[in-house]
């Protein structure tokens, strides 16, 4: 049954659910969707997060003052001022220029990770926007990092069949795999909207495609809006 | 916390280790990266092990879920477990799935769900199964066994067992039961009884793993049944077929059978279990254009004469020539393209167009390069007549032994069975018209003759048909016959067993990694040792054997399989099991590796040179296919055979048109649409049920161990799911994400009663399933959809296998579950294309 907007909880209400359902598995490296909603949470609080090697993600619809814009590397004593130690608060675009179900490709953290926004037109795990249905996602493959770019099927509000092995990832929850060959989901971009309506990039939750480290390994994007 | 993911990069010193994939039949090569904690590679191609510099391109990247921090030697290890780049054959360029990319995470990890392994044997007391040495859990093994068949004799002493986890386990522990003990109760995995699983098919001497993934691209047209290849032989899929027009043969309507309908193939959605009448209509239309390869019928195909010489009484049965399989053909209406299509549901033109896409010439009047696949959609039901009908159509357009030009199962999984010793037939107490059939060995312990059992890497319960008779069963003869064990003291466990045993009782033992539903009934666990934890040899559904290195040791006491065969052998004073190692198995095996197996020259060239024939046939784990030649590749295909100084594999059986039979032509197998009608009759829907099939989902794997123990695959499939059509839906008022009940009072159960059997699932509202047909996962732990399948083998009283996929049941809305709106649970489409 498709979801449709007018139905259910609000997203952040749905996102807190599914937090507090999920098993954590300590095993791994891959952040896992309790400790996502709980930074989510804890920023929009306006509890500051931050560290070397730390991650700073905006909250659902957070006001601009509430959210604390990461530090450039360059503020970060010792840090190698060619490399980013924070994810970057970065405007990606503005809510009045988005159509729904066409996506707006931008860079994020680093020059060429490739990343497309998109308003879904219905509610998304961490949607943002007064309809909790604007999500941005990376569109490098998490199967074997084929583009994704020019795949996003809106009806469906799924990024795929992937042209290299078919992988489609749920666009309304987190990049899951509906079906396909990825072993992780498609790593999404944390976004926050001000007041004017700018969309800003604030993370990724999820390694992107052929890196070690988001944030490594590169030089920093190029702010463009 | 954990914050950034990243992911260490092996350091240029760190170990290489090979192994494929534990899961599917495609058996996909990997690469293991292994190193001790601490230390990281950096991130220039000159700097880390990978080769690469970060970041990496496409096919170069590792995901988080391929690391895991694992014990090796007692101390802890970084480990990548890569799909290996640099292969050439089967998973070219590391290509893989969703389920080989998560094996570094099977791996035992205290910090993960792995932390469920079985860590030593544990025996039950009091109703606890409680920890105990190795030692005793062998005398009481041991001693308890020997009661049973001092008492009792053979058949008493049952064995359920994987068919497919590496040769040296499957070798010791046949060698020891079958042998040694020698009992004929002994059955795999997946079905009641040992015995051949394609027999329609090899009646017509053709072997079920005769082909290459070659042939798969090497083929003009590809009609796939009973399987949708991308889900679940993914690779094979992907790398293989993905450029090759495909007829899909099947009731649902997948993404193989969507991406073959938009790229020149055709889906005939056939409905469940009239696999045999579509087969042979298409078979009929064939003959009616006059399409079928009549110089391989000539000059290949068995005469009258040459029938009548065969000794097989199944071939003396229903082996026929090419005139007796076309008048029977023509003979009944029913497969005429529109009688067919009354039957089957498939339009009669996707009829005759399927039977010109196989077998009408090329312009210039070349034969088709025409391939036949098939897997349990179409055996497991009607298994002699669908295997008949399939095997059949191959001959009849010469589809065997020819580059692109064969007809071969898919598998459902690796194989690993070697024979220590034969299956003792003439034991067996069932037979058909006075043929000894191998043990149906599920009726018998319904029937209450197995004392002692054990299961070996298997959910013996949740596995098998009519799963909850088994389970009530094994209720009444484990838990509520005679004493209970009260102490670990093994004088004292073994009376309280043997009392159970003498008042008409069972004994259990589970060998396992994990516990699953049959654990719930063990006396006795015996902690196994798994994939990765001991260096093994197994092949791939092209037959390409490999060896499987060790790469992190087993959890606590575990043991491998061949281990625990090998104690329990010498504590009940049996010879010939004292194997210092796995290698000294495999050579042992060799000279009884025979047929697609065949192994024995490796072991011999091993031999003459002083080598251990692991290490022979660890040398061909690097080579490729660009360098040599195919057959010896990322191992080598059996049979392994040898050119001078050289050994050499085999790309396809069947080469020189020599068949299986006594002629060594081939023949065609009687396809029998009324012994088909009569058992649909009996056990199809009635107008208010539906056929609820089931089967395996991309993403898990056979009864879930690894899978569930990973968040990944929870959140993707928190529990099972039942998929039904969006007309189904509407009528019954359900919507995704909401719980039903799937239920029959008609579940002919081992005995061949009718029983009442119910499972639940959430609704997941698709048009992959035509109105009518459910198909869910068949080994949900906790939702055993096998309790709604007929058990009863007396309805396929010639090759003891169950119709898995004619299940039938009503359904009922039961409420709105938990992942109906909560963001956890995709319920898009899963066949867009
Ligand atoms: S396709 Fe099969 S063998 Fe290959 S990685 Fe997947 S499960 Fe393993
Ligand atoms: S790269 Fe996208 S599915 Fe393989």
């Amino acid at each position: 049954m498709p979801r449709t907007p007018d139905t259910g909880p609000d997203p952040a209400e749905r996102a807190r659910d599914v937090a507090d359902a999920l098993t954590p598995d300590h095993g791994g490296t891959e952040v896992n969707r309790r400790e996502f909603v709980t930074l989510l949470m804890a920023i929009g609080g306006g509890v500051v997060v931050g560290g070397v090697g730390g991650v700073g993600i905006g909250y659902w619809n957070a006001s601009k003052d509430e959210v604390t814009v990461v530090r450039p590397p360059s503020e970060v004593a010792g840090a190698d001022p060619e490399m980013l130690v924070f994810y970057p608060k970065v405007p990606i675009g503005n809510l009045d220029e988005l159509e729904v179900g066409t996506p707006v490709m931008f860079e994020y953290p680093l020059a060429g990770q490739t990343s497309a926004l998109v308003k879904l037109g219905r509610p998304a795990l961490y949607g943002v926007g007064p309809d909790g249905d604007v999500v941005a996602f990376s569109t490098r493959c998490s199967h074997m990092g084929w583009p994704l770019d020019g795949v996003f099927d809106p009806e469906n509000c799924v990024f795929g069949p992937c042209p290299g092995h078919f992988s489609t990832f749920d666009a309304t929850l987190g990049g899951q795999v509906a079906l396909g060959q990825a072993t992780q989901r498609l790593p999404q971009v944390a976004l926050v909207i001000d007041e004017e309506g700018t969309i800003y990039a604030e993370g990724v939750l999820g390694l992107i495609y052929g890196y070690r480290d988001n944030l490594k390994d590169g030089e920093p994007a190029e702010v463009t809006s | 916390m954990t914050t950034n993911p990243t992911i260490p990069i092996p350091p240029r010193d760190a170990e290489v280790i090979h192994i494929a994939c534990e899961f599917c039949p495609v058996a996909c090569r990997y690469r293991v990266f292994r190193w001790p904690v601490g230390s990281e590679g950096g991130p220039t191609a000159s700097e880390n092990a990978l080769g690469v510099d970060f970041p990496g391109a496409i096919g170069q990247g590792i995901s988080p879920n391929m690391h895991n921090v694992v014990t090796y030697g007692g101390k802890l290890h970084n480990i990548i477990v890569q799909p290996d780049p640099d292969v050439d054959v089967a998973n070219v360029s590391g290509d893989h799935s969703i389920r080989g990319g998560v094996l570094a995470r099977k791996l035992y990890n205290p910090g993960t769900r792995t932390a469920e392994r079985f860590v030593t044997p544990m025996l039950r007391v009091r109703g606890e199964l409680q920890p105990i040495s190795w030692e005793a859990a062998i005398e009481i093994f041991s001693r308890v066994s020997r009661h049973v068949l001092d008492t009792y004799g053979e058949l008493a002493w049952g064995v359920k067992i994987y068919s497919y986890q590496f040769f040296e386990n499957t070798y010791a522990i046949s060698k020891l039961a079958r042998g040694s003990i020698g009992t004929p109760n002994w059955a795999p995995h997946h079905a009641p009884a040992e015995g051949d699983d394609t027999p329609g098919l090899s009646d017509c001497g053709i072997d079920a793993f005769n082909s290459s993934y070659l042939d798969d691209k090497e083929a003009d047209v590809l009609m796939i049944i009973g399987s949708d290849p991308y889900e679940t032989k993914t690779v094979r899929y992907t790398t293989w077929m993905r450029e090759t027009p495909i007829i899909q043969v099947g009731p649902r309507a997948g993404f193989t059978a969507r991406r073959a309908e938009k790229n020149g193939g055709l889906h005939l959605q056939l409905r469940p279990g009239t696999d045999t009448a579509l087969l042979n209509a298409i078979a009929r239309e064939i003959i009616a254009q006059g399409w079928e390869d009549t110089e391989f019928i000539a000059e290949r195909v068995a005469t009258r004469a040459e029938l009548e010489r065969e000794t097989h009484w199944r071939r003396k049965k229903f082996a026929l020539t090419f005139e007796e399989y076309r008048d029977y053909l023509f003979s009944r209406d029913e497969f005429t393209p529109e009688g067919a299509e009354a039957i089957t549901g498939v339009p009669a033109s996707k009829i005759r167009k399927a039977a010109e896409m196989l077998a009408a010439p090329n312009p210039d009047g070349s034969r088709k390069k025409a391939s036949i696949r098939f897997e349990k959609g179409l055996y497991w039901s009607h298994n002699y007549e669908n295997t008949a009908a399939v095997g059949s159509l191959g001959v009849l357009i010469g589809a065997v032994g020819r580059p692109g030009r064969t007809t071969s199962r898919l598998g459902g999984h690796q194989r690993g069975g070697l024979s220590g010793a034969g299956y003792p037939k003439e034991k067996s107490p069932h037979e058909y018209e006075g043929n000894k059939v191998e043990m149906d060995t599920d009726r018998w312990f319904v029937e209450g003759n197995t004392r002692f059992m054990w299961v070996i890497g298997t959910n013996w319960v949740g596995a098998m048909a009519a799963s909850q008779r088994l389970r009530r069963r094994l209720e009444e003869l484990v838990r509520r016959t005679g004493p209970e064990v009260t102490s670990t003291d093994p004088d004292r466990a073994v009376e309280a067993l043997t009392a159970r045993i003498d008042a008409g009782g069972t004994v259990l033992v589970h060998q396992e990694l994990y516990p699953n539903e049959t654990t719930e009934y063990a006396d006795l666990v015996l902690a196994a040792a798994g994939w990765g934890e001991e260096t093994y040899v197994r092949m791939s559904a092209e037959r390409r054997l490999y060896l499987y290195e060790k790469v992190a040791d087993p959890p606590g006491e575990a043991l491998p399989d061949w281990k625990i065969a090998s104690m329990i052998a010498q504590r009940m004073g049996f010879e010939g099991f004292e194997w210092p190692d796995t290698n000294a198995i495999f050579e042992e095996g060799g000279p009884r590796s025979g047929g697609r197996k065949a192994y024995n020259e490796l072991v011999e060239f091993a031999r003459e040179r002083g080598m251990r024939a692991h290490d022979v046939l660890k040398g061909f784990s690097t080579m490729k296919a660009a360098e040599g030649s195919y057959a010896e590749a990322a191992g080598i295909q059996a049979p392994v055979r040898r050119e001078g100084e050289a050994l050499k594999g085999t790309v396809r059986l069947h080469e020189d048109l020599v068949f299986k039979t006594d002629s060594g032509k081939a023949n065609f197998t009687l396809p029998d649409w009324d012994a088909v009608a009569e058992r649909l009759r009996i056990l199809g829907p009635g107008p208010d049920e539906f056929f609820v099939l089931n089967g395996r989902v991309n993403a898990l794997w056979n009864n879930l161990g690894d899978q569930l123990r990973m968040s990944y695959n929870v959140e993707r499939w928190p529990v099972n799911f039942v998929e039904i059509s969006p007309s189904d839906a509407d009528r019954l008022g359900v919507e995704s994400g909401d719980w039903v009940r799937i239920w029959s009072d008609r579940v002919v159960d081992q005995l061949g009663e009718e029983m009442y059997a119910e499972v639940t699932a959430v609704a997941y509202v698709t048009d992959t399933v035509p109105a009518g047909v459910l198909f869910t996962y068949f080994l949900y732990p906790g939702q055993p959809m096998n309790s709604l399948v007929p058990a009863d083998t007396s309805l396929q009283p010639l090759n003891l296998r169950y119709n898995f996929k004619l299940g039938r049941g009503k359904v009922e809305y039961l409420g709105p579950s938990e992942w109906k709106d909560a963001f956890r649970m995709s319920f898009v489409p899963r066949n867009l294309v």
